[in-house]
């Protein structure tokens, strides 16, 4: 066993093709309230119950709404494994949208389709650029973003 | 002697395109939020939880997870921003740039750069530009945002 699985380098992945990450995750109560405030977020409507339930036509779902931040930190969980366990740094995101609320009890999965891929500027990684989706088990869409990670070369990281 | 009520956060009415918010606080993270972080939301990259594997790739100690530094950056913004939202609905060109190690103090910041109305009267949306920086003022990621915000005072 290595530190790291020696499938996901620069050079195992190929424009087009999509991964479906195998585990999903319940995002709980618990995850939302704790995360939320672990990094300072101070919006009631992802943590007051009493403020949902004297207005609920007010809020989306008229229940407390996961924090978007959460989403996609689980979304970018569940494909790490096949998309950046071999990652030096998460490099770029862009045209993300939140298309529809996850709210508590909800189940996310992940798959990543390799957009494309580009040299960096260092000899021993390589740009991959991943679209990146995050889905309830009915195929609801929570999330998708762009995302471009910087991989390491098996060239140069893993020479017999 | 007197008792107020304090109400946090702003309108949609309350933004001017252009207005720079040096958001409130600050805050350093530890190596436990990030080793908490990077656990819970199983972020396997391990150069955010193993020091031997992250200083192999020439980081001086773990990472902080970038995820992580998002949601910093993201989470200080709030009260300004987002906290009368009704929804935060996405985000566009965000780069990270100085890697964030474990004891770094990160400040957040945001420019208006448009609002718009919405079909529904009650509600319009605004674009934000944020930016986080290091206790030495370099910056460490930047990104745009959408957000859903309530009128104070929505057209009848």
């Amino acid at each position: 066993m290595s530190i790291t699985n020696d499938g996901s380098y620069f050079e195992d992945f190929t424009v087009g093709d999509t991964l479906i990450h195998q585990r999903g995750r319940t995002i709980t109560e618990a995850d939302n309230h704790i995360f939320t405030s672990l990094v300072m977020n101070t919006a009631e409507l992802h943590f007051n119950q009493d403020l949902i339930d004297k207005n609920p036509g007010a809020y989306v779902g008229g229940k407390l709404l996961v924090y978007g931040g959460v989403v996609l930190a689980f979304t970018v969980g569940l494909a790490s494994e096949d998309t950046s366990e071999n990652a030096i740094a998460e490099v770029e995101m862009d045209n993300g949208k939140h298309t529809n609320p996850v709210f508590h009890g909800d189940t996310i999965y992940a798959e990543s389709t390799v957009l494309e891929k580009r040299d960096a500027d260092r000899p021993d990684a390589g740009l991959v650029k991943f679209k990146l989706v995050g889905k309830k088990p009915d195929g609801t869409v929570v999330v998708e973003i762009e995302r471009t990670v910087l991989v390491k070369r098996k060239l140069h990281y893993l020479q017999p | 002697m007197a008792v107020r009520k304090i109400e946090h956060g702003h309108y949609f009415e309350d933004f001017e395109v252009g207005h720079l918010f040096k958001h409130h606080w600050g805050r350093t993270i530890t190596e436990g939020d990030n080793s908490f972080f990077s656990s819970v939301t199983m972020n396997f990259n391990p150069s955010y939880f193993n020091r031997e594997y992250a200083q192999s790739l020439g980081y001086k100690n773990v990472v902080v997870n970038h995820m992580l530094v998002m949601n910093v950056v993201f989470g200080l913004s709030v009260e300004d921003l987002s906290e009368r939202a009704i929804a935060h609905l996405g985000y566009e060109k965000m780069k990270w740039h100085e890697t964030v190690y474990p004891g770094d103090t990160i400040t957040s910041e945001s420019i208006v750069l448009s609002k718009r109305d919405t079909s529904r009267p009650d509600r319009g949306v605004v674009k934000f530009r944020t930016t986080g920086y290091n206790q030495r003022g370099e910056k460490v990621l930047e990104y745009e945002r959408p957000v859903l915000i309530r009128k104070r005072n929505p057209p009848a």
